[in-house]
């Protein structure tokens, strides 16, 4: 089973995308910040993919990518966020971002962006 | 008295009174600044409880639809286990069928050569018991030829006189005699034919050929090898049925299952929402603490702090470059009339015509 790690300040996103993620067969785990995140990943598993928010408290999505890149270089990280603009995806790119998804994403679409980063998802 | 200073008193007078109402005024406006900051306090306030209330409604809707999806796989999974244990217990039936209709194929040729045999048996003794009939009719023959022998004895024993009185008692001995055989004879042959007929009935038509009654056998025997043949088919079409049944419901749950995933998905909302409102929040404090500060200038309780001294413009500004959606830049511009974000940040916010929109693409992979 591939593991996917949720990072978002909502109760509500965390939930809900949660639910489709293993409705989808995959493992979810959720962090409510960057900072937690962060945590999260140096406990382990190693998640196959990782889909984060772009602005939360304490450690906002670019702080967390730049961080979590530090030790996970190769694992594929998508912005989930209501920010569309180029300027910010810009700045995600430069951080190690792989991908850029804008709320409300369908789930459909979600699971067909993270099946096509994971190898046998 | 000096006529000028005369009329400047009453001019006086009324500057001092304009004076004092603008300072009520303003004083009034001061207070009515200040209040503004509590106004927003309260609806602040709100924003947030109907932000709580969303954030409620939306994490039950999550978990009434996880509960509704949790329901129709079990129902699915119920009916799927149903499906297969029908399958299981009708193909049992239906092997079962199989195995007594060949049972009762056999079992109707074995009867049905039992028969045969036991009829060819009857027959043959119906056969026989007719060439006994033939050995009565000679008796009765022989009975007459006595008979004849017997008349013709009592003739000679007549002409004899007295004596041929003895032969006359012998030749009445000899006719009786042959009397009494035919007699036996024709009821031996009456006892034969009656045998002959009960052995014809045993054997169903009384024609004594023995082959309708197999016929008839067989016909019965095949009828209720083809009523089986028919519970076999009817095993099949209720098969066919249940696993229609099954795939519709099946189908069914499928569908409920996206529906509940869209749902899933469309509970994204509460957090666009949110964000919204959070914007709406931040703007307010900002509108009540520059109230404050204006009424707090205005009746001279406190100066100015330059970051509060900031023009309405600068603070429209500062609320669009907070904006974290594409949607709240084009509402701020539709309001504002000030230009429509190119490249997705928002322009100062003073009028002018709008500028040619660039949708960024909702998904891009670096």
């Amino acid at each position: 089973m591939h593991h996917v790690l949720l990072v978002d300040d909502s109760k509500t996103i965390l939930m809900s995308l949660r639910a489709v993620l293993v409705k989808a067969g995959f493992g979810v785990a959720t962090a409510g910040d960057g900072v937690e995140a962060l945590e999260v990943l140096k406990a382990g598993p190693k998640p196959s993919l990782i889909v984060t928010d772009l602005n939360m408290p304490r450690l906002n999505g670019i702080g967390f990518i730049k961080e979590a890149r530090k030790t996970n270089r190769f694992v594929p990280i998508l912005m989930l966020t209501t920010e569309s603009q180029q300027s910010s995806r810009d700045e995600g790119k430069a951080a190690g971002a792989t991908g850029w998804l804008v709320k409300p994403v369908a789930p459909e679409a979600l699971i067909s962006v993270i099946k096509q980063l994971v190898p046998g998802a | 008295m000096n006529p000028v200073r005369r009329t400047w008193r009453p001019h006086r007078r009324l500057r001092r009174q304009q004076a004092a109402a603008t300072a009520e005024r303003v004083g009034t406006v001061g207070r009515e600044l200040q209040a503004v900051a509590g106004l927003c306090d309260v609806l602040t306030g709100q924003l947030g409880a109907v932000v709580e209330e969303t954030e409620v409604a939306a994490t039950t809707l999550v978990e009434r639809m996880l509960m509704i999806d949790s329901s129709a796989g079990a129902v699915a999974g119920g009916i799927s286990d149903l499906v297969q244990r029908a399958d299981d217990q009708l193909g049992e039936a239906r092997a079962q069928a199989g195995r007594s209709t060949e049972s009762l194929t056999m079992l109707v040729e074995l009867v049905v050569d039992f028969v045969a045999g036991r009829d060819a048996a009857v027959l043959g003794l119906v056969q026989e018991v007719h060439a006994l009939n033939r050995h009565s009719e000679a008796i009765r023959k022989i009975a007459k030829a006595t008979n004849v022998l017997a008349l013709n004895a009592q003739i000679e024993a007549a002409r004899a006189g007295s004596a041929g009185a003895g032969f006359q008692v012998v030749a009445e001995e000899v006719q009786s005699l042959s009397r009494t055989s035919d007699t036996a004879a024709r009821q031996i042959g009456d006892g034969i034919e009656e045998l002959a007929a009960r052995l014809r009935e045993v054997l169903g038509d009384g024609a004594g050929t023995g082959t309708t009654s197999v016929s008839s056998l067989r016909a019965r025997m095949d009828g209720i090898t083809q009523d089986n043949r028919d519970v076999h088919r009817l095993f099949d079409e209720a098969l066919e049925r249940l696993h229609t049944s099954a795939s519709k419901v099946d189908d069914e749950a499928s569908d409920l299952a996206g529906l509940t995933t869209d749902v899933l998905g469309a509970v994204q909302f509460q957090d666009i929402t949110r964000q919204m409102v959070e914007q709406v929040q931040q703007a307010l404090a900002g509108l009540g603490k520059r109230g404050t500060a204006l009424g707090q200038l205005l009746d001279g309780t406190a100066a100015i702090d330059p970051a509060d001294a900031a023009s309405a413009t600068a603070s429209l500004d500062a609320l669009c470059q907070g904006y974290v959606m594409q949607k709240q830049r084009d509402v701020h511009a539709a309001t504002t009339g000030s230009p429509a974000p190119s490249d997705g940040r928002c322009s100062p916010g003073r009028p002018g015509p709008p500028a040619p929109r660039k949708e960024a693409p909702a998904f891009e992979l670096f």
